[in-house]
Parts: C-alpha cells; sequence; structure tokens
C-alpha cells in the first residue's frame, strides 16, 4: 500500500463539512471513479462527517488516496474525541438514534462503501473508516 | 393551470444545513400567501443527497400535501437516485419528472384530478 495523497481538515461547522465533503468529491474524481461510485463515497462521508458535527463535537477528517499493486482507492477517516458510542450493534440498526433522527446514517455509509470499519471507545471517542477502490 | 399557481423552487448545489431548514418555512409561507397548488422542486444541480437533504425533501412534499398542493421533484440525477435508495432513505409520497416541462405537466393533472374529485363533493352535497 502506498500513499499517494493526503488532506486533513479540521471539521468545526458546516462550512468546514461542506469544503471537506467537496474535497472527497474532487479527489473521487482524480482517481477516475465512475459518477455513481463519486456519488456514493461523497454521500456516506457526508453522513459520518454530520455524525462527527452533531454527536461528536467535531473532529478530523483525513481524506487519502491510496495505491495498492496496480489499483487506487479513496480513504476516509474521521476522527473525533466526542462521546463515544456505547453499542455499536445498536448503533448500526437501520432506525436506531439518539437524536430522534431517522437513524439512516451508519448502516446506510456501510452500505455504500467497499470498506467500512468503525472504532468507538466511550468517552474517548469515535474514528470511522470508510474505502473504495477504483475498479 | 397556468404557472403563476405553481411554485418553482431551484435547490442550488452545495446547501447548508441551516438553510435547508429555512427553505422550509419559506416554502410553508410562500404555499400560504399565493395560495399555491403545486410545487416544482428542481434539483438538477443537486450532486449529492445524503438522509439530511432527502429529508429536507419529504418534509416539503409533506407539508405541501397538508397545505392541498404538490410537490413534483425535477431532475434528481441517476447516481444520485441509486444512491439514494442503498443510503435506504425512502421517499414515499413524492413525485418525480425528469425535466421543468414535465413536471408542469405532472402537476396540472394532479391539480385538475383534484379539482374534479372536489367538484363532485359538491355536486353530491348540492343534490342532498
Ligand atoms: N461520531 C459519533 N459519536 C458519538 N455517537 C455517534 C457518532 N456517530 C453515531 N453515533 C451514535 O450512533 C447513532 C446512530 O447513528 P446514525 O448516523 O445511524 O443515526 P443518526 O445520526 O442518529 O440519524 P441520521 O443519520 O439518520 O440523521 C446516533 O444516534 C448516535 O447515538
Ligand atoms: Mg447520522
Amino acid at each position: 500500500m502506498k500513499l499517494i495523497k493526503e488532506k486533513k481538515i479540521r471539521i468545526k461547522n458546516e462550512n468546514d463539512f461542506l469544503n471537506a465533503r467537496g474535497i472527497v468529491k474532487e479527489l473521487a474524481e482524480e482517481i477516475g471513479l465512475s459518477i455513481l461510485s463519486q456519488t456514493k463515497i461523497t454521500t456516506a462521508s457526508s453522513e459520518i462527517l454530520r455524525n462527527m458535527l452533531i454527536h461528536g463535537n467535531g473532529g478530523i477528517i483525513i481524506i487519502r488516496i491510496i495505491g495498492k499493486e496496480t489499483k487506487k482507492g479513496l480513504e476516509v477517516i474521521c476522527e473525533d474525541k466526542g462521546k463515544g458510542i456505547p453499542d455499536k450493534e445498536l448503533a448500526f440498526q437501520k432506525g436506531f438514534s439518539t437524536n430522534k433522527s431517522l437513524g439512516l446514517g451508519l448502516p446506510g455509509a456501510k452500505n455504500l462503501v467497499d470498506e467500512f470499519q468503525l472504532d468507538s471507545e466511550l468517552n474517548k471517542g469515535t474514528v470511522v473508516k470508510l474505502m473504495v477502490w477504483k475498479r | 393551470m397556468k404557472l403563476g399557481n405553481l411554485l418553482l423552487i431551484t435547490i442550488q448545489s452545495e446547501i447548508y444545513d441551516s438553510l435547508g431548514i429555512k427553505l422550509l418555512n419559506d416554502i410553508a409561507e410562500t404555499l400560504e400567501k399565493h395560495n399555491s397548488k403545486g410545487i416544482l422542486l428542481d434539483i438538477s444541480s443537486v450532486p449529492i443527497i445524503d438522509s439530511f437533504m432527502g429529508r429536507i425533501i419529504n418534509n416539503i412534499a409533506s407539508i405541501s400535501r397538508l397545505m392541498d398542493a404538490h410537490t413534483v421533484v425535477v431532475g434528481m440525477q441517476p447516481a444520485v437516485a441509486i444512491t439514494l435508495v442503498e443510503l435506504g432513505l425512502e421517499m414515499p409520497n413524492i413525485l418525480t419528472a425528469i425535466n421543468v416541462e414535465q413536471g408542469i405537466e405532472l402537476l396540472n393533472k394532479k391539480i385538475t384530478k383534484m379539482n374534479r374529485i372536489d367538484e363532485a363533493d359538491q355536486g353530491e352535497k348540492d343534490t342532498d
């Protein structure tokens, strides 16, 4: 695995959020993903970024272009130092929300990407990793 | 039915969350003020619809129904439509059209149908 490009953005408000989402889309386009794949990874990132703002008090997004053998991938990591997720299994259930929202973000985002990883520790924070590969 | 009775709303490519909520209020007020019976919601230049935006669109449709108006979503990009399905967001009450012209046609059909039902109701009452 080779790191080709990396961008780090601090997410504190809506403006950062939109800016970061734009960069995800830009880099997705740069590695030659189809419009559909670009839309999926950007929408998934949007859900995770929003979770970070609403539930995690903001944080950092790291967007990377990765090379692996002959293929390229886009990795999106969202890291916050918020309250963490007490029950991960529950959080992934469609319809579960501590916010009276739709509870779509986590299960939906997971469904939209090739690889999905969530690590969370109570009162320490949450890290979500999304990955898509250019086929 | 003239376009004058329809409300055309174009959503710009990037919309802030707070703006989305403001949009909802503006639409409700405008519907009431002009007694509009239809909303054309043009999203052809929106590249990303996540659950938040999707919910705003659903809410616009629900509010318009409560105010006796219909909403047609115009120009949803195919990639956006597929992504919404895979995200798991349902849009049960949304009418869609490929472009504004077809949207107007669809709305006018809906509205005439509603008027006919109203007239039929009226007719029944008259014969009572
Ligand atoms: N970064 C985070 N920090 C702390 N808790 C989180 C974080 N992300 C998600 N959660 C918890 O997981 C739950 C489920 O998240 P999910 O995104 O699926 O739903 P939601 O954000 O509540 O609603 P929606 O995304 O549909 O608006 C949240 O309600 C919240 O309790
Ligand atoms: Mg969410």
